[in-house]
């Protein structure tokens, strides 16, 4: 065990006094991922370069007796040419005071060139699923939850970004009716959104957000002028208001066009952190780290070949160590070496965000133990397939061509380079496995068991096939 | 027990790229005594490296076996190889350490720490005479300093066998003779037992109690060198320097042929320098010589020098095989 760790110690001198390891191990991700994160978040957001995000509108909102249905409010300003209801084209009254502040940014709809949503009804779902592109859903199927659950999938597959939900009862809860339900109920929309997709995500979740808040608005509006009108007039009064008057006089408090939504200031998460640059940082950044953290492993493993090549290898299989003390070690230095540089990664990025935020920022989530079990599960699996690779390859140099390219095809389909492939490709990218996983901590989801599982088991299969095939060219 | 080293019809075959099968050693039996320096003197790729590394355990043998003070090298290769210490032909060092520190980890490999380690490193950095330079790494270092490091890591457990492959290959006059003058040093005054391969018959000759000719992974002759040469008998060595391209392939087979006493004789041309050398092993040479060069230039064959060698190594590997040792 001492010789193992010995040799251990070695690799890992050895490794963090080579500057120029050092410069690819930790500099390069962490630039990558803050000048992405610089570029694309905080003060930038306005100037997102994304447009026609695809989006899902499941809308089961069966509005009230009254007229109103706020979940046709969302479709009408996500989707158009199928707005329907309350949202009126021209002000009215009220609005026309409004419309002189608001003139420019009516002309026309950021929301519509933000998004390419569409009305996700049963008919949406049936094709998608007769056309082979998506497998219908199994679990728990029932006729109220069968559009949702296929909307969930199309968001998962990748056909959409994400996929707002709007319960049946969602204007009935919160409306404000005098006499028939003077009174407001707390009810929920769901965005359904990729984590894949990051700022695509973010972006919806702020649209959503705004949109809520705006018909919060109009509701407390609404629920205002009804208890002024009815402190007047009293209630029989209030019977004789139809349904056009109530367009007409509460339009515009339901138009975010007479306040566009915020998009660069909303909460776009509901984990740690709630700023664009957070996201990016983590999404990029772990994806960095796992594409830099490969090189370092097969550094690592690959520098067999190189002492092969320099004897230095020789000379340890002369000393009085066992072959596998000599394999333990250098895979043991790996091993630290890649847990060591993730943790750095992880710190630093933590505090470049805190920077930007002027606030100690968890970006990571704060499950710790999680986060630990993530970095040595990610560690196992790029060393295992650093091994991997030694073991395929015979030469240093063979290694040096075959392992950039095999990382490369390991970070495209993991999205290590700002696209995403459809999750059945992606699937096969230790990257992807790691990603997600770093994501799902950060939104403070701590189910990454699966993630864990593939991360270590493929590790370990890559390692025992890199040890076979290695052995069998450790004669010298 | 008498002998340091013993192996037993010890071979080893290697697969070429083609798929063939290449016979490197052809099963030797070899015996080195305690104490002595043994070389193993043969032209390039004549089996000696292949057979230091099974001896050594780093190749494994395809057949046969070889004994280290008694230990198997193939069942109990970690009592053997704490027995031996090794200097290979490569520079088998970190270039991004110190030299104190390749020491201290290779010690440690060997199971030396603390204080005995220091002391060790120490002592040996003082032997290798690079006690100044100690802190430097070895990517720093100067060819001959690397190659005495080289010896030092060797020697810094304090082997009773140590193997030196080829110690003197690529380094300037003044560190091959540091090196050689440490070889002597290693047996006549810590009594270590040398086994040391080259393909230079100087270096054997000096530095050898006895020594083995391998010649295609075989050993073609052993025994002291008196020995050796004796079966040369008393032929001297010829060496004419000639014009490069003036020797035909008629002129070695007339020598033969019409002087009397001459046995072998060699043709050696260097197109590049334009010259040549006829290397012709003679019984009393001296009195072939006028026949020999009246001979040469009857067919124009302009000779430049010649120069009579008493029998030597080269001779003996000349005698044995037909061939120059560095061919």
């Amino acid at each position: 065990m001492r010789k193992i760790l010995i040799i251990a110690w070695k690799e890992i001198y050895l490794t963090f006094t080579n500057r120029n390891l050092l410069i690819i191990m930790i500099l390069s991700p962490l630039a990558v991922a803050t000048i992405v994160g610089l570029a694309f978040g905080g003060s930038g957001a306005n100037d997102i370069p994304i447009r026609d995000i695809p989006v899902a509108i499941v809308n089961q909102d069966q509005g009230n007796d009254f007229g109103l249905n706020y979940g046709d409010i969302f479709v009408s300003l996500l989707v158009p040419a199928e707005g329907q209801g309350l949202v009126p084209t021209q002000g009215e009254g009220t609005c026309d005071l409004l419309e002189s502040r608001s003139s420019g940014r009516r002309d026309s709809n950021v929301l519509h060139d933000l998004t390419d949503s569409v009305v996700f009804d049963a008919a949406v779902a049936n094709a998608l699923i007769e056309s082979g592109e998506l497998d219908p859903p199994v679990h728990d199927t029932t006729e109220e939850n069968y559009v949702e659950l296929v909307a969930k999938l199309a968001v998962k597959n990748g056909t959409y970004v994400a996929a707002i939900i709007i319960p049946p009862n969602f204007t009935q809860r919160i409306a404000y009716i005098p006499v028939i339900h003077p009174s407001i109920e707390q009810s929920g929309i769901t965005v359904y959104a990729n984590s894949g997709s990051p700022i695509s995500s973010g972006v919806i979740r702020s649209i959503a957000g705004g949109i809520t808040q705006r018909i919060a608005a109009g509701n407390i509006a609404m629920a205002a002028t009804f208890g002024e009108l009815q402190e007047r007039y009293g209630a029989a009064a209030l019977s004789t208001f139809s349904q056009d008057d109530f367009s007409s006089a509460f339009a515009c408090a339901f138009d975010p066009g007479t306040d566009l939504v915020q998009l660069q200031s909303e909460s776009v998460r509901g984990g740690a952190s709630d700023d664009t640059t957070s996201i990016i940082l983590v999404a990029v950044g772990s994806a960095q780290a796992m594409f830099f953290a490969m090189f370092t492993a097969q550094f690592g493993v690959l520098s067999m070949h190189q002492e092969r090549r320099e004897w230095t290898l020789q000379r340890l299989v002369i000393s009085p160590t066992p072959r596998s003390h000599i394999l333990a070690g250098k895979l043991l230095g790996v091993f630290v070496t890649v847990i060591f540089q993730l943790l750095v990664l992880i710190v630093a990025l933590t505090l470049i965000a805190s920077l930007l935020q002027r606030e100690l920022t968890l970006i990571w989530g704060d499950d710790f133990l999680s986060l630990g079990l993530l970095v040595f599960a990610a560690a196992l699996g790029v060393a295992g397939f650093g091994m991997l690779l030694a073991g395929i390859v015979r030469t240093a140099e063979q290694g040096q061509v075959v392992g950039p390219v095999a990382n490369m095809v390991q970070g495209v389909l993991g999205g290590a380079f700002g696209f995403l492939l459809p999750t059945s490709v992606a699937v096969f990218s230790l990257v992807y496995w790691g990603r997600q996983a770093f994501l799902s901590l950060s939104r403070g989801d701590s189910d990454i068991g699966l993630n864990l599982l593939v991360l270590v088991v493929l590790g370990l299969i890559m390692y025992v096939l890199g040890v076979i095939l290695f052995n069998r060219r450790f004669d010298f | 027990m008498e002998f340091m080293i013993e192996t037993h019809d010890l071979a080893k075959t290697y697969k070429s790229a083609d798929g063939k099968e290449v016979l490197a050693v052809r099963g030797i039996d070899l015996k080195v005594r305690k104490g002595e320096i043994f070389s193993l003197l043969g032209p390039n790729g004549a089996g000696k490296t292949t057979t230091i590394s099974m001896i050594s355990g780093l190749v494994k043998p395809t057949r046969g076996d070889a004994e280290i003070g008694g230990f198997s090298i193939i069942k109990q290769p970690l009592q053997a190889k704490r027995l031996m210490g090794v200097v290979p032909q490569e520079i088998a060092l970190y270039n991004t350490l110190t030299g104190r520190q390749n020491l201290e980890f290779f010690g440690k490999m060997y199971g030396m720490r603390g204080g005995t380690l220091k002391a060790r490193v120490d002592e040996m950095l003082d032997f290798v005479g690079l006690t100044d330079r100690q802190k430097d790494k070895v990517k720093n270092y100067s060819g001959g300093m690397k190659r005495r490091l080289n010896v030092g890591v060797g020697l810094l457990h304090k082997p009773e066998l140590i193997y030196m492959d080829e110690p003197t290959v690529g380094i300037d006059p003044q560190s091959r003779r540091r090196i050689l003058d440490t070889v002597k040093e290693l047996r006549d005054e810590r009594g270590m037992t040398v086994l040391y391969t080259t393909h230079l018959m100087e270096e054997a000759q000096e530095l050898s109690d006895r020594v083995g000719i391998m010649d295609h992974g075989e050993i073609i002759a052993l025994g002291t060198q008196d020995e050796l040469i004796q079966r040369v008998g008393e032929e001297d060595l010829l060496i004419l320097k000639v014009s490069a391209g003036a020797v035909d392939d008629k002129l070695p087979q007339q020598l033969k042929r019409e002087v009397v006493g001459v046995t072998q004789v060699l043709v050696e041309q260097n197109e590049q320098d334009r010259v040549g050398q006829l290397k012709i092993s003679a019984k009393r040479g001296r009195r072939a010589l006028p026949d020999v060069i009246r001979l040469a230039e009857a067919a124009g064959v302009g000779v430049q020098s010649v120069e009579i060698r008493e029998p030597d190594l080269e001779a003996v590997f000349l005698h044995l095989t037909g061939r120059a040792l560095r061919d």
